[in-house]
């Protein structure tokens, strides 16, 4: 099998006369467009540099005080641009609202478990909605943006409270001269017409949980009573689809052992007109099923290497191709991104449950592992000070060690405090191949960066 | 020579050119001017503020277009008492911004009778940097103070927007913030410039601070202040003033500095201790 270079084996790669990509804790070296580069961790900079530099340094990249040396002669040294400092807690800007915590669907592997949490089934009240919402926008001053979710369970199941509170949140932030963001995650199955009009009026990003075409879709994401959903959600989602102009309508995949077929997934649910698609690998599921293992992993990263080959092709061409883990991807290494954390769960960024209590997430809704306060009574600033603290990326393993430990930030909190973190690989690998098709795309279409096109000479 | 080429953004702004120094990053710059002298980072502060031209180097409003200030959202009338209109800051100063002030009033045992408590500059770039970082581009806006040209009052505040000065996602000064030809503005005369802006014990500062020292061991020494043309004793002994109508300004060197500079020799002038 003619494998791609971000996933050759260092055998494969002699056999080819070039070497293959290498992690260590400095960063990662690689060739791309028959150069080779050094991307350093720290700062999450990316250099072009020439083969002799390249072995200089792989002589001593496991080596501190000889790579400290190193960098210094070739100018490359810099202060740490990450300290084990952890953020002091800040005003949160992003909340989601459990707004429904129950679900029509049975998805096998629901961190939600079927979207009650491991409780009773329940529906958020406006009044604690409300108390979210003026909380949230009265932490932030004048002139700043914040962003609300509404997640489950399935948020139209309480389609009344999601609509007041938006629009209760859209009052409250004008009168403040907040800017207020919201979306919404729903499996797709209840929407209505009339919801496309609202969701259209409010601008929200829309995101459709979707697992595949058709009985791929239907085998991971069914009614509770076993019957498939793909169809119904298709035939409710596509008018919104039509008429996205301030709302953005997205799918969302999570990939399981089951539907690995990626590139068929990408090409389908972008030819119907979604405004990106991007994939996730089933980490920890409370059931265990639908859970990643290794072999399930390599294969997912063979594919979204595909699917990013495709991504390339059309961004030289001059195509939209909205395949998200690659526009997030080449964004973010343009930008040098650089973080301490996986996300910002329990920083800028707090889950509400159905009953008015502060979880560092939604997926930790109703999980004492995540718990940050109560709307009543405010954010548990000490809860939140030792949460940052706890999961500065600095105090994890193996990431301390790990070259791409500023680009993943450690990982997602939840799969990492239920599973551990199985995909390090898969990360590493998809970095690599990341960061190789940005040098071959920076390089030919540097206006898809901001900057002035390439003039044909 | 061995090859390496930045090629994303953090990799640009930690590069250092072969040749440059330690010092040549952005961030180590002195606050106005850019290391090496490439461009004078003093003039992209033009367009800070939306609607309204800046001087930096003396916090001063060179205009106002109240229409751009008013597209933007921002107050062409203050928000204080005094109502004052905006174009009424043509020609003024900058004095806070969001509750920080531009400039300071200097301390110590001052000698000048006339000299009362002088205001000096803060390096105020550091302050608009901040800001910049915060709003710059956002739509949030800023408060403002001025005093007005030949005007003691204080008048604001006034609510202003920030531009921002970079292109997105990127460390290239923005196309229309800064016009062609205004970043390399006024590096035909850098030595001129920098003989009046590097001062304060500053280490690039090509000339002396403190001339015609005496006492220089007691607590009552005293000396000029290089940068007072009058060279002024009292009592038979060098008098300090931070007095800005007596200092010589950017014109100065610029007009005829070899009528305003004399040699200084171990700190003092040269030959007789006064001025030529």
């Amino acid at each position: 099998m003619d494998r791609h270079p971000e996933m050759r084996t260092e055998a494969d790669m002699t056999a080819v006369g070039v070497p293959a990509p290498r992690w260590s804790k400095a960063g990662l070296t690689f060739h791309a467009d028959g150069q080779a580069h050094l991307f350093l961790a720290n700062g999450s900079r990316l250099y072009g540099i020439d083969d002799a530099l390249l072995g200089s340094f792989l002589g001593r990249a496991n080596d501190d005080d000889a790579l400290s040396d190193w960098l210094a002669e070739h100018q490359l040294d810099a202060e740490r641009f990450i300290d084990d400092t952890a953020i002091d807690p800040f005003p949160v800007h992003a909340i989601s609202l459990a707004v429904a915590q129950k679900c029509n669907l049975g998805c096998t592997y629901c961190y939600a478990q079927e979207g009650e949490f491991g409780g009773r089934p329940k529906n958020m009240p406006l009044d604690i909605a409300k108390a979210s919402i003026d909380a949230l926008v009265g932490g932030v001053t004048p002139g700043e943006r914040v962003n609300i979710a509404f997640l489950g369970g399935e948020p139209l199941v309480n389609r009344d409270v999601l609509r007041a509170a938006a629009e209760h949140a859209e009052r409250v932030a004008d009168e403040k001269g907040v800017q207020v963001n919201f979306s919404i995650t729903t499996n797709g199955t209840l929407i209505r017409p009339d919801d496309g009009e609202f969701f259209e009026r409010h601008g929200f990003a829309v995101t459709i949980s979707l697992d595949g075409v058709g009985q791929i879709h239907d085998a991971q994401r069914s009614y509770k009573g076993g019957r498939g959903s793909f169809d119904e959600i298709i035939r409710r989602v596509t008018p919104l689809l039509e008429r996205q102009r301030r709302m953005q309508v997205s799918a969302r995949v999570t990939v399981t052992p089951g539907n690995l077929e990626l590139p068929r997934t990408l090409e389908d649910f972008i030819d119907r007109g979604f405004f990106s698609v991007g994939f996730s690998p089933m980490l920890s599921s409370p059931t265990r099923r639908g859970e990643m293992d290794a072999p399930a992993l390599e294969t997912m990263l063979e594919q979204m290497i595909a699917c990013g080959g495709a991504f390339e092709e059309a961004v030289v061409e001059g195509r939209r191709y909205p395949f998200l883990n690659m526009v997030n991807a080449m964004r973010e290494i343009h930008r040098g991104t650089h973080r301490p954390y996986g996300c910002g769960a329990g920083g800028g960024y707090l889950g509400v449950s159905a009953e008015g209590a502060y979880f560092a997430c939604h997926r930790f809704v109703d999980d004492g592992a995540g718990a940050m306060g109560t709307v009543a009574l405010g954010p548990d600033e000490t809860r939140r000070r030792e949460w940052l603290s706890d999961r500065h990326v600095h105090r994890q393993e193996p990431c301390s060690g790990c070259g791409a430990r500023y680009l993943c930030g450690g990982g997602c909190h939840h799969e990492v405090i239920h599973r551990g973190r199985p995909a390090c690989d898969f990360i590493r690998g998809w970095l690599a191949y990341c960061l190789a098709a940005y040098v071959r795309l920076s390089a030919r279409r540097p206006d898809f960066f901001g900057a002035a096109p390439v003039r044909p000479v | 020579m061995p090859t390496i080429k930045a090629k994303n953004v953090t990799a640009e702004m930690q590069f250092r050119g072969r040749g440059n120094p330690p010092a040549s990053h952005p961030k180590d710059a002195v606050g106005n001017f850019f290391p090496g002298l490439e461009f004078n980072f003093q003039n992209v502060w033009k367009r800070f503020f939306v609607g309204l031209e800046v001087l930096e180097h003396n916090a001063q409003v060179i205009s106002v277009d109240e229409a751009a200030v008013t597209a933007s959202g921002g107050d062409i009338v203050s928000q204080g008492p005094d109502a004052t209109p905006l174009s009424a800051v043509a020609g003024g100063l900058f004095l806070a911004i969001d509750g920080k002030q531009t400039f300071t009033q200097v301390q110590g045992p001052l000698q000048d009778p006339d000299g009362g408590s002088p205001f000096i500059l803060f390096e105020w770039s550091n302050m608009l940097a901040d800001i910049h970082a915060q709003k710059g581009g956002t739509g949030q806006t800023v408060e403002c103070f001025f005093q007005p040209a030949g005007d003691g009052r204080r008048v604001g505040p006034f609510r202003l927007k920030v531009n921002r000065l970079l292109e997105p996602d990127s460390l290239l000064i923005k196309r229309d913030t800064s016009l062609p030809g205004e970043i390399t503005e006024s590096l035909c005369s850098p030595w001129q410039t920098d003989y009046i802006g590097c001062a304060c014990y500053y280490w690039a500062a090509n000339r002396p601070d403190y001339v015609n020292i005496t006492d220089a061991d007691t607590a009552n020494t005293t000396g000029h202040n290089w940068l007072n043309v009058a060279r002024v004793n009292a009592g038979g002994k060098p008098l300090y003033t931070l007095v800005d109508t007596n200092l010589l300004s950017h014109e100065d060197v610029m007009q005829g500095w070899e009528n305003k500079f004399q040699f200084v020799f171990r700190s003092k002038d040269s030959p007789d201790g006064s001025a030529s």
